[in-house]
């Protein structure tokens, strides 16, 4: 690289760049080089790259303003394909080797940009222009709202999946520390000295904070401190130190998140293992805010042109990253702190003049410019800034007394460079999203956290430049009195730290004595004449908006925000706010406090979505369950169902089958030899206790206490709206000893519910409920020659006699100890073999090998779905929905009437609960038997020309039925009881209408006979 | 995210509880006996109170046990929690 | 009937994991029964805790374990019993001999649970991915346990030794899916090249 040509803007010598390490990049196609160290932002400026995007609304030229997360023009579109990222700030882009970027929201070129003409027609398009112009008529919205977003759009994203990997994880401590300036620092040395656990985050690849801006051998004592002080942070095992991460939200009970960008600064996809970015969810017993300040612009005419900085962020292009923006600067300022640039411009060669809205200047200032030849114009502003796609030159003029306007000799000044500084406001961003209240300090022109707001759930201190503290002396002070005050809050002994003597030579004093100029006037009215003046350079809102918005009535800030869009764009205003509520209190004549700010919202800075998903995504979105048998399953072809949370077999397909043919396949060889499922997913519930009986009682609609030993019941619950909520067998153990079984969806809810009852309206009965789901895996073998099958492999005496129909019987199954419950969910011979999950796969391969000689058939939950329908044995939230009775699916067989209380039993005879009439569920026979009703169709009372027409009822399961080799259907009709045998008419989709015939709800062995054979 | 004092386990994270709904609603003895208007009232009427409400809450990723807390519905706080069958708390006349 | 050789699966039985710093496998089968019933009945607790072999009256969130045995604090009312030399029948029947009838509660869950071993030293912060419990030292000594939340999966999360090394017990249909997420945020922490 040596022979190359440096960068034109390169300084020959100083920042924290490895000039050892030079990176090549592109920018818009155009190969650059830059260094390690570099931001993509320090190494197009030195680069002499000033124009690097488009304003958002008129899509005028603009650069870069800010060296930090504050910077609202310099977005770029990061790399290309599938990783292409919109709106990244180039300010915030560590460089690497091979980066690519390219600007955004211009066409065809960032240089020509057609979108410009915006600019010349901007006295049509002022604020509130959508909101006027796109109201009427409303039926035109969709039409306006494309060409909208393809005029506004800012970057584009990436249409394939993200290909990086991200992390989510909890951090606790005892004391967060944001920010590692001198402040952060001096905070975390302190509370860390005394054994708190401690936080320290910072946005920044190294700490030091405004320090990393600093000239070198400015402030040396305090930068050797900082080095020192980090490195026994880093070597203390209680102290965590997180660079790269950005506090983006505090909620409430100290829960905060942070973004971790862990490997941003490296080519994308080069680390195989680690998370692109990881989310922190912290919870903290204090934090310590030491978020520092950002440097706001002056609102003087044409502020938007690119040269035209911040005078902090000339200082930092300086001296971090040996860059000098240009070679003729003027700097523009309103306080002190812009002399520190004025200064170190000059030192490295630049050509300077200050201009200054203050008349008095404090003198050792003045001689410091006349020490190094500055010029300097007190009482002066900027009127006008000359360029095009560039600053050229600027005028400046004497300021009136008042600052209200401009008169007497201008002057015109070219330069390439223009630093202004419109003071410092602190970022009291999380403060106010912890819920503490802002207070405005006069002396510093700005809002600063109020100590006395702190919420008690939401215990914090704010120290340094976020608490309107600027010498880095006092902030290194108020840094560590206030970790030592949270470390003691949070209950630990205080300690002190030894901070470095103070050196008022090179302390830094901020901002000195303000004059606050909100408006830079000029030779026109704001507002009159071509020029503009951006407070919100993001989102194109001018000073001339916010008299517009005054003038419409838009007066409070609320108001403001949202009619001008000020401080709504990705840098939530974080230049922009403070000058837009001031000059709304000039036009009001109201004072600052008076209107006050808008709310500070999380995230402070963008967020990647993937980053919050963390490692949730994929297999891990959401928790999959599984029983002991699913991989035999997967083994054997199964077409899984999502049921909860559990993965069934829905079918298993031979060969090519589709679903149908499965189904058709596995339902025949149950009604005709035997088939097995996996019932493993059935809600368990064991219930012990004298009073288990009694509870039962209560907890179904039926009777159990004279359920027998031995004996199964299948019951319906209720809740007390009265409307099913879980059905299932129970079957009695013991005296005391039930076992409970649920849908597969319902357990945990059952569960819930029956611990809810005991334990907080009976709590005086001896019942324990203890979930069993995966004690035990489950196969149910189910058909006619079922009882043959089982008895090849257990001595249990299977004869209807010794274990009849709804009796459950305990024994050896295949050698292993094993509960049976002969029940049925499909209307024939059934057993359900339990047995300890850990022989689960061992059963079930051993029933599939002696299955053989009786052809056995595995079956799915479709097939199940379709014989429980032909037999109309209800699923629970599909032919019920929560506002279904038992009398209304045709169960008033179920409902007790001995019995004096059970839950929801009251709601039974509410008036409209026990009215005629209501939806009920009926069955469907279709005129044509091969058509099979789409579940979700309407019953019509009425036929029109095409939908929507009246509706009378729905069809909630339907199936073609290959044991009556006709389509059969469950409906929930209005007044079904008194329909059966009426022709009804059933809407579809296209308007279509099917004719079908109301018919009981049981299409198969109407006496239930083959059960119980 | 806030954080609940579970009064069997501790302090812990909101995400392992559920809640359940206003707290102290006794449900009716001899309910046969009371008018639909008396049994709607316990169903379907709950108090939405803006400031102190007393909820049923369950440490459900926990110990499973139900409790009561107190949360202030404005600031979004839990003010006290206590067992299931305690009288109400008095959370220093904040209202 | 045919000639029967029962075999027995655990969920987890062939997961292992080796990384820099974490190591994670299932821990072998045992009998875990949970009791209930009124733990303020000095009868039933003096009772119990000799069946046991150790004391069944342990402080909330925590545990004590012997060689043969574990007891774990589930709630006011409930504990877990783990044998490591009993088959779950007879662990069972032991228990439930020594307990009053029809006022407490004895249920075999011995498959219901599988445990999850997570060791080494970057341990804490494969579970801090999962669980927004805090499992430092200072919060989580050894003798703890807790219950919380992995991912989405409700655990029980054992302090073993401060190795450290810690147990996750998970509901068998719930264990394939902790362990895909203990397996990916693992490979994210112990294979990062130190930088």
């Amino acid at each position: 690289m040596s022979d190359e040509r440096e960068a034109p803007n390169r300084l020959p010598a100083g920042g924290s760049i490895d000039r050892d390490r030079p990176l090549s990049f592109t920018f818009d196609g155009k190969s650059y080089s830059g260094y390690a160290g570099d931001t993509l932002a320090s190494a197009l400026l030195a680069n002499g790259v000033v124009l690097m995007g488009r304003s958002f609304k008129y899509h005028r030229p603009r650069g870069l303003i800010a060296a930090g997360s504050e910077e609202p023009n310099a977005l770029m579109q990061l790399e290309k394909g599938d990783r292409t990222e919109p709106n990244t700030r180039a300010t915030c882009i560590e460089l690497y080797s091979g980066l690519s970027a390219t600007s955004q929201n211009r066409w065809p070129s960032l240089s020509f940009d057609i979108g410009a003409v915006n600019s010349l027609v901007s006295r049509f398009i002022p604020a509130g222009f959508y909101y006027k112009t796109f109201m009427w008529p409303a039926s035109m919205w969709l039409t306006y709202e494309k060409f909208i977003r393809k005029a506004a759009g800012l970057g584009v994203s990436p249409t394939a999946p993200d290909p990086d990997r991200y992390e989510n994880t909890h951090a606790h401590c005892e004391v967060l520390v944001v920010g590692a300036g001198p402040a952060g620092i001096a905070a975390a040395a302190a509370a860390a000295a005394s054994g708190a656990r401690v936080l320290l985050i910072d946005e920044q690849n190294e700490a030091g904070g405004s320090l990393l801006a600093s000239a070198t051998g400015e402030q040396e004592p305090v930068r050797a401190w900082i080095a020192d002080a980090v490195e026994q942070l880093q070597s203390n095992p209680d102290v965590t130190i997180l660079k790269r991460t950005t506090v983006t939200g505090y909620f409430d009970y100290n829960y905060l998140t942070a973004l971790e960008k862990v490997t941003d600064h490296l080519p994308p996809g080069s680390d195989p293992v680690a998370p692109r970015q990881r989310f922190w969810k912290i919870r903290a017993r204090q934090v310590v805010i030491a978020a520092g300040a950002i440097e706001r612009p002056l609102v003087f005419a044409d502020n938007d042109r690119p040269g035209v900085m911040l005078a902090n962020a000339v200082n930092t292009y300086i001296n971090r990253y040996a860059v000098l923006p240009g070679r003729n600067i003027v700097v523009f300022t309103n306080n002190d702190s812009a002399y520190r640039t004025a200064l170190n411009a000059a030192n490295k060669g630049a050509e300077v003049v200050v201009v200054d809205t203050r008349r008095e200047v404090d003198n050792t200032l003045v001689e410091s410019l006349k020490n190094a030849g500055i010029k300097h114009f007190p009482g002066h502003a900027i009127v006008s800034v000359q360029g095009k796609l560039a600053v050229g030159a600027v005028r400046i003029m004497p300021l009136s007394e008042d600052g209200k306007t401009v008169q007497g000799q201008a002057w015109e000044l070219s330069c390439d460079c223009i630093a202004n500084s419109g003071g410092w406001t602190p970022s009291v961003h999380l403060f106010s999203q912890s819920g503490g209240k802002l207070a405005y300090r006069d002396g510093i022109a700005a809002f600063v956290p109020d100590a006395a707001t702190v919420r008690s759930v939401n215990p914090c201190f704010s120290a340094g430049a976020c608490n309107g503290t600027f010498s880095t002396t006092d902030c290194l002070s108020e840094g560590a009195t206030a970790g030592r005050a949270a470390a003691i809050a949070a209950g630990f002994p205080g300690s002190d730290v030894q901070l470095p003597a103070s050196d008022p030579a090179s302390d830094d004093r901020g901002q000195g004595d303000i004059h606050p100029l909100w408006l830079v006037p000029t030779v026109h009215p704001v507002g009159e004449g071509a020029a503009k003046h951006f407070h919100d350079f993001q989102n194109d809102v001018t000073a001339a908006d916010i008299h517009l918005a005054a003038r419409e009535g838009y007066l409070s800030v609320e108001h403001l925000k949202r009619y001008t869009t000020t401080g709504m764009a990705t840098d939530q205003g974080k230049t922009s706010n403070l000058n837009a509520l001031a000059i709304m209190a000039d036009i009001r004549g109201a004072q600052i406090p008076e209107v006050g700010t808008t709310t500070f919202r999380p995230p402070y800075t963008p967020v990647t979505l993937g980053a919050i998903a963390g490692q949730e995504t994929g297999e891990l979105f959401l928790q999959v369950r599984q029983t002991p048998m699913h991989r035999w399953h997967v083994e054997h072809n199964a077409v899984f169902e999502d049921v909860g949370d559990w993965k069934r077999p829905r079918y298993y397909p031979l060969g090519v089958e589709d679903m149908h043919a499965a189904v058709q396949r596995e339902c025949a060889a149950v009604r005709d030899r035997v088939g097995i499922l996996d019932a493993s997913t059935l809600g368990k519930i064991d219930i012990q206790g004298e009073d288990a009986a009694e509870f039962l009682e209560m907890i179904y609609t039926n009777g159990w206490k004279k359920l027998a030993v031995g004996g199964c019941r299948y019951g319906l619950m209720l809740n007390e709206h009265g409307m099913i909520f879980d059905d299932g067998v129970t079957s009695r153990l013991g005296e005391h000893h039930f076992h409970m079984t649920t849908t597969t969806g319902g357990a945990a809810r059952v569960l819930n519910w029956l611990e809810e009852w005991l334990q907080t309206e009976w709590p005086q009965m001896n019942v324990y409920c203890t979930s069993v789901t995966e004690q035990w895996a489950v196969a149910a073998i189910n058909g006619p020659r079922a009882r043959e099958l089982l008895s090849t492999l257990t001595d249990i005496d299977l004869s209807t006699e010794a274990f009849p129909f709804m009796t459950t019987s305990e024994g050896q199954v295949a050698g292993v100890p094993a509960r049976i419950y002969r029940i049925s969910f499909t209307g024939e011979l059934s057993y359900e073999i339990n047995v300890p999950a850990r022989y689960g796969r061992y059963l079930w391969d051993t029933l599939i090998e002696a299955g053989k000689a009786f052809d056995l058939c595995p079956y799915g939950t479709e097939s199940m779905h379709v014989l429980r329908a032909e037999k109309g044995f209800i699923i629970v939230g599909q032919d019920t929905d929560g506002t279904v009775t038992p009398h209304d699916v045709d169960m008033s067989w179920i409902v007790s009437d001995k019995k004096d209380d059970f839950l929801g039993k009251r709601s039974l005879s509410r008036l409209d609960t026990a009215r005629d009439g209501r939806p009920q569920l009926v069955g469907l026979l279709t005129e044509d038997p091969a058509f099979v009703l789409p579940e979700g169709a309407h019953i019509v009372s009425q036929v029109l020309d095409k939908p929507p027409m009246p509706t009378i009822g729905h069809v909630t399961s339907s199936y073609l039925s290959p044991n009556l080799g006709r389509s059969i259907a469950l409906a929930l009709l209005q007044n079904g009881k008194n329909r059966k045998g009426d022709t009804v008419q059933v809407q579809l989709m296209d308007g279509t209408v099917i004719n079908a015939q109301v018919s009981s709800t049981v299409f198969v062995d109407e006496k239930g006979e083959r059960a119980r054979g | 995210m806030i954080l609940i004092n579970c009064p069997y386990c501790g302090e812990r994270d909101q995400t392992e509880f559920a809640c359940h709904g206003e707290a102290h609603i006794a449900r009716p003895t001899d309910t046969a006996s009371l008018t639909d208007e008396q049994w709607g009232d316990y169903v379907f009427f709950r108090t939405n109170p803006k400031g102190i409400h007393y909820e049923r809450w369950v440490h459900v990723h926990g110990c499973r046990r139900w409790f009561n807390a107190v949360r202030h519905t404005v600031q979004d706080e839990i003010l006290a929690t206590y067992e299931v069958g305690a009288p109400r708390p008095d959370v220093g006349g904040q209202q | 009937m045919a000639e029967l050789n029962p075999v027995l699966h655990t969920p987890l039985q062939h997961a292992t994991f080796h990384g820099a710093g974490v190591v994670m496998g299932e821990n072998l089968f045992c009998a875990k029964v949970i009791v209930r019933g009124n733990f303020d009945d000095a009868q039933l607790t003096s009772r119990l805790s000799e069946q046991a072999g150790l004391p069944v009256n342990v402080a909330a969130n925590t545990f004590v374990e012997n060689d043969s045995a574990a007891v774990f604090w589930l709630g006011p009312d409930e504990r877990m019993i783990y044998s490591y030399a009993k088959e779950p029948q007879v662990l069972l029947a032991e228990l439930r001999s020594v307990m009053p009838a029809g006022r407490s509660s004895a249920v075999d869950v011995s498959d219901y649970y599988t445990t999850i071993r997570v060791g080494g030293v970057n341990a804490r912060k494969v579970l801090s991915a999962g669980t927004p419990f805090d499992v430092h030292g200072s919060n989580f000594p050894e003798g703890s346990c807790v219950q919380t939340r992995f991912g989405t999966a409700s655990v029980m999360l054992v302090m073993q030794d401060s190795s450290p090394a810690f147990d996750i017990q998970v509901r068998w249909s719930f264990a394939e899916y902790v362990w895909r997420y203990l397996r990916r945020v693992a490979e994210f922490r112990t294979l990062t090249p130190q930088s």
